[in-house]
This record gives structure tokens, C-alpha cells and sequence, in this order.
């Protein structure tokens, strides 16, 4: 057994262990054998007990019995040193992550049909959606001005949301707890222009935050307004419609788009046709009238000199012309099917793909 | 050798030999070998156990034109050398009493 050999049948006998760990050990012994030098290899692998005994010592030592290929298909792979039973954590450790997100699941759909439900309850009840309760005597000036804000808010906030779907969208399973705005300062809108947009898109986002952790106030804090209207819920069916009707309703401005691009490509598509058409036909004139012009050399040899030239001149700027076309209309021609076909795929995948 | 020899006294030499001065694998297996019985093929997964519970550290060294990996001895394990220390000699007194005790009291 040489070293090469060792090496390899080492290697192959540790093939269960974690691959740094196997590694190591290769690149141990290959130093090992580096310090005894190539004379006394053979006589160090012999020492050693050759790859079977090394592999054995090694794998004793990772918990492992000996290497035994016939069973490697049915054994567990044992992967580290300090834990024998790690394949089996894996597992364990899998499966409870599933049974977690199971149950996630659940009580997510739960919340989901609770938060429907109070938020009926609540429109029963409250006909005006946005209350607010000052706890603090001095806040009072301050929320005056905001109850104002909120009430605006509130009213615009469902048609506000109609047009800013795809935020409604990913915020669709709304949490129990009704979304409240809280504001760092602790005076909320004061002095602010009251942005129905920007207060409706605060409050959702904030929401998110109060599911995690319920807001809570000090004494001696201002009770922020609080926002308890019924939320809009958007699915992919209402999604897609909406799209439908965007599209339909800008039909006057992309048809008119389309239209000329349409026609700007066929304008680009007719140029390139009829500066080719002239190239050839400036060629085929022009050799034609040469051929012709050699009989008149015969009556009047000026004028045949010059038709001749003339000729010649016109075939070569015809030639020009005609194989700059032929180079042009392979470039440029795949290079607006491929924008067009791009264009087509964009359109459709707004339409069907959300 | 006669007496049997275990564990622990592999790891204290191993450690010993490391402690005296940061060298790489064939020579520490050499000097164990000097004064212990055990096969060449036994030092590999000592070394990767101390190295493994901290006891042992370990850095590359280019040497005539290829790699040597050193060991060097750790913070950690120089406090269980001295530990296996002071046990070997607490275990060696005993053995020598009861040993030699028999001929000095005679």
C-alpha cells in the first residue's frame, strides 16, 4: 500500500463522517507521511496498520463502528464527533418545526375570523369609527385638533385603501387587535396637514407592530386617538379585477401607445425594405446600363465612356447599399422582436399573473 | 512496557510535549512513543480531541516547500496539564509507597 493508496482508502473509510472532519484526518496523515519522508513510506504505513486500523481508531472515536460498506445505505450517517445521535435531532428538530407551523397556521386562521368578526361587532356599534379619550387634562388642546384629523382620516381611509391595494393586500389577514397609531412624540397631527393617506398607511403599519407587543401608557401620557373602523380585505380575485378595470379604463392611452409603436415599427420595417429594394435596384440598373452602353462605343465612344462610368458607379453604391441593408435588418429586426415579444409578455403577466 | 497505561496519561503527555514547546504531529507522536507504548495511528484522535475541547490550538507553517500544522497548548489546557499533574503525582506517591514502603520499612 503506497500512499497515494492509503490516502484514498482512508478517505473512503471515513466516507460517513462529516466531510471537515474527514478532511482533517486525511490532511493529517498526508503530513505525517510528508515528515517521514518518501523512503520510509511504505515502512510508516505498515507502523500505522494501514488504512483499515487508522480508519477504525478514528471512527471509534467519532462513536462509530468499523467501516463496513455493505450497511452504509441502511445506516444512520453520524456527522460529528460530540453528538452520535445528531441525524436523529435533525429529525426531531424538523419535525416539531412542522408541528409549530401547524398550529401557527391555525391559530393565524383563527385570529383572522375573530378579527372579522370584531370588526362587524364594532361597526354595529360604532357608527362613527374613530374614537379618542384624552386621559390628560393638558394633552386636551392638542387632541382637539387631532380628533379633527382623525375623523378625515377615517371617512377618506376605505376610499384611500381602494386605490392603495397592493398594501391592503399584504397586510390582508388582519390581526384581532385593532390598529392603533401611536406617535413617539405624543402629539399626534398637531400642527400637521391632515394627510388621510399618510395617516391610514401609519396605522396599518403600526398595527403590525401591536400585534407583536401591546401598546402601554403611563400615567400622565395623552391617550392616543385610536382607529377602530371595519378593515377593508382585499383577496386575488378582487386584485385581478381591479387590474382588468385599470387597464380597461386606460385603454384610451396604451391603445394610442401601442398603435404607435406598432406603426413605428412597421415604419422601421418599410425604410429598411425600400432603402434595400433601391440598393438592388441601383446595382442591377447600373450593370445593365454598362452592358448596354458597349455597343454605343461603336457610333459614339464619349458617351459611352461616360454612361459606362456612370454605370459603374451607381452598381457600387447600390452594392453599398444594398449588403449595409442586408447587415442592418439582421440586427435590428430580432432586436424589436424581442422588444415587442418582451412588451406582450409584460402586459400579460399585470393581467393574469397577481 | 509492563504497566498499563491510560486515557488520561496519553493526554497529559500529549499535553506535556505541547506545553514545552508548539510543534506539529509526527514529532509529538515520536516523543509520546519515546516513553509510551501506544501505536502511531492511536495520536491522531488525541490530538483532535484536545484541539476539539480547547485544550489544544492549532496553526499552518510552511516547511521545505509543503504545509506543517503545529500544536500549540491553549490556556485551558495548561490548566489540565497542571491538573493531570499534580494527580500523577499524588497517584505515583501512593503507588511508590505501597511499592517501595515494604522494603524501607523492613
Amino acid at each position: 500500500m503506497n500512499r497515494t493508496e492509503f490516502l484514498a482508502a482512508l478517505s473512503l473509510r471515513l466516507e460517513d463522517l462529516a466531510a471537515d472532519e474527514r478532511e482533517e484526518a486525511v490532511k493529517y496523515y498526508s503530513e505525517y507521511l510528508d515528515e517521514v519522508g518518501m523512503d520510509g513510506e511504505d515502512a510508516a504505513i505498515a507502523e500505522l496498520g494501514g488504512a483499515e486500523k487508522v480508519s477504525n481508531i478514528i471512527r471509534a472515536n467519532c462513536g462509530l463502528g468499523p467501516y463496513r460498506p455493505a450497511d452504509k445505505a441502511t445506516a444512520k450517517p453520524e456527522l460529528t464527533l460530540d453528538s452520535p445521535s445528531y441525524s436523529q435531532a435533525v429529525e426531531n428538530t424538523v419535525q416539531s418545526s412542522q408541528a409549530a407551523a401547524q398550529a401557527a397556521n391555525a391559530q393565524a386562521a383563527a385570529q383572522a375570523a375573530q378579527a372579522a368578526q370584531t370588526a362587524q361587532q364594532a361597526q354595529k356599534k360604532q357608527p362613527v369609527p374613530p374614537t379618542y379619550t384624552p386621559s390628560n387634562p393638558a394633552g386636551t388642546q392638542a387632541a382637539s385638533a387631532t380628533a379633527a384629523n382623525t375623523a378625515t382620516a377615517a371617512s377618506t381611509a376605505p376610499a384611500d385603501a381602494a386605490a392603495s391595494t397592493s398594501q391592503a393586500q399584504t397586510a390582508a389577514p388582519r390581526p384581532a387587535t385593532p390598529p392603533v397609531y401611536t406617535n413617539a412624540s405624543g402629539n399626534p397631527f398637531a400642527g400637521q396637514a391632515p394627510d388621510a393617506r399618510n395617516v391610514y398607511n401609519a396605522a396599518g403599519a403600526a398595527a403590525q407592530d401591536a400585534s407583536a407587543v401591546p401598546p402601554t401608557y403611563g400615567a400622565g401620557t395623552m391617550a392616543p386617538p385610536t382607529y377602530s373602523g371595519t378593515q377593508p380585505r382585499y383577496n386575488q380575485n378582487n386584485n385581478r379585477i381591479l387590474w382588468i378595470l385599470i387597464i380597461v379604463a386606460s385603454s384610451p392611452i396604451w391603445l394610442g401607445l401601442l398603435g404607435g409603436a406598432i406603426g413605428l415599427v412597421f415604419g422601421i420595417f418599410g425604410t429598411f425594405i425600400g432603402l434595400l429594394a433601391s440598393g438592388f435596384g441601383m446595382l442591377i440598373a447600373g450593370v445593365v446600363h454598362a452592358v448596354l452602353a458597349v455597343p454605343l462605343f461603336l457610333t459614339y465612344p464619349g458617351t459611352a465612356l461616360a454612361t459606362i462610368g456612370m454605370s459603374l458607379l451607381a452598381a457600387g453604391i447600390g452594392a453599398l447599399l444594398g449588403s449595409g441593408m442586408v447587415l442592418a435588418c439582421s440586427k435590428v429586426f430580432p432586436f424589436i422582436g424581442r422588444m415587442f415579444s418582451r412588451l406582450i409578455g409584460w402586459v400579460r403577466g399585470k393581467v393574469s399573473g397577481r | 512496557m509492563a504497566f498499563n497505561t491510560g486515557a488520561a496519561l496519553l493526554d497529559a503527555l500529549v499535553l506535556s510535549v505541547v506545553a514545552h514547546e508548539s510543534t506539529y504531529g509526527y514529532k509529538i507522536t515520536q516523543d509520546v512513543r519515546s516513553v509510551m507504548d501506544v501505536s502511531e495511528s492511536t495520536l491522531y484522535p488525541v490530538l483532535r480531541r484536545l484541539q476539539k475541547n480547547s485544550c489544544l490550538e492549532t496553526y499552518d507553517r510552511e516547511f521545505a516547500g509543503r504545509n506543517r500544522r503545529y500544536y500549540s497548548i491553549t490556556e485551558e489546557g495548561c490548566s489540565q496539564l497542571e491538573t493531570y499533574r499534580s494527580e500523577w503525582r499524588a497517584y505515583a506517591q501512593k503507588v511508590d509507597t505501597v511499592l517501595f514502603g515494604g522494603i524501607n520499612n523492613e
